[in-house]
């Protein structure tokens, strides 16, 4: 009887153990897998913000003030300061893998990861 | 009586071998790696009838068929968690404190972590992403192969071998 009760405790530890591993592997998964768009100014990553949630992001750029709105899970600048306003007009919603929006004035680049690969293969504007 | 024990080892190798093989003839819908590993049930009952020795050499033999037979390339993997299984299982019967359930989970979780090592050290893999599963699958086949065991052992209580 003690070996038995000795049994089901060696296999509720290790099943706890093993319940840790797999939590620890979601968690992992989950950080890793969600597609983000991540912020750079000067080369320096400002932030990472997830594309599932919507939000308006302001960025303190070398000239001002860009602010980056994420919606419907797509990111695009939707206020800049720079004369040209490239990054506003030009480079439109991103959403895919690897897709940018870059503004050289302002020394901002957001970039896509995690994302989904783009069925297309370039666009040209 | 030694032509009888050469008949019986011949036996539970050949029943180890068998289990191997239609293992590998029916893939379970799980991912790669995770499987019963019915044969550890011919080795845990020989650990528990006839001793250490016995349940060493039949596991030995039997990996070193299936592996002639079926495939080099997974040799390493099944002699390090055959290895490791066998000795975490010979150290907890020793210990007496655990019965048959006990002994063949912790086996079975040893022998996934046994693969998982060499998977490592041969492949220099990030088995990270891997090992919960294989602790888990470990955990899971060794409750089951535990059960069989027990029901195996006490047909065959009484049989003189």
């Amino acid at each position: 009887m003690k070996k038995r009760k000795n049994d089901i405790i060696l296999i509720v530890a290790l099943f706890a153990v093993s319940l840790c591993f797999l939590f620890g592997l979601f968690l992992m998964k989950q950080g890793t897998k969600e597609p983000e768009a991540v912020i750079r100014v000067n080369g320096i990553v400002y932030g990472r913000y997830p594309l599932a949630k919507d939000r308006e992001i302001p960025i303190p750029g070398n000239i001002g003030t860009n602010v980056l709105t994420i919606k419907d899970g797509t990111a695009y600048m939707s206020s800049a300061v720079c004369p040209d306003k490239i990054c506003r007009n030009i480079h439109g919603k991103i959403r895919y893998q690897g897709e940018q929006i870059v503004c050289i004035p302002g020394g901002i680049v957001v970039m896509i990861e995690n994302g989904e690969v783009s069925e297309l293969d370039a666009i040209v504007h | 009586m030694k032509g009888k024990r050469i008949a019986l080892y011949g036996l539970l190798v050949a029943l180890a071998f068998i289990f191997s093989y239609i293992e590998m003839l029916i893939p379970l819908p799980l991912p790669t790696g995770v499987k019963l590993g019915a044969a550890n049930i011919v080795v845990l009952i020989a650990l528990y009838l006839l001793g250490v020795k016995e349940a060493f050499s039949i596991s030995m033999v039997r990996i070193l068929l299936s592996g002639l037979a079926f495939g080099i390339n997974t040799l390493p993997y099944s002699l390090a968690g055959a290895l490791l299984s066998l000795g975490v299982m010979v150290l907890l019967k020793k210990s007496d404190k655990f019965g048959l359930a006990g002994v063949s989970v912790a086996g079975g979780v040893a022998h996934n972590i046994g693969q998982t090592l060499v998977a490592m050290a041969l492949l220099g893999a990030n088995m990270m992403y891997y090992f919960p599963v294989l602790f888990f699958g470990g955990l899971i086949a060794g409750v089951l192969i535990g059960l069989i065991s027990a029901v195996v052992l006490k047909k065959l209580q009484g049989l003189k071998l």
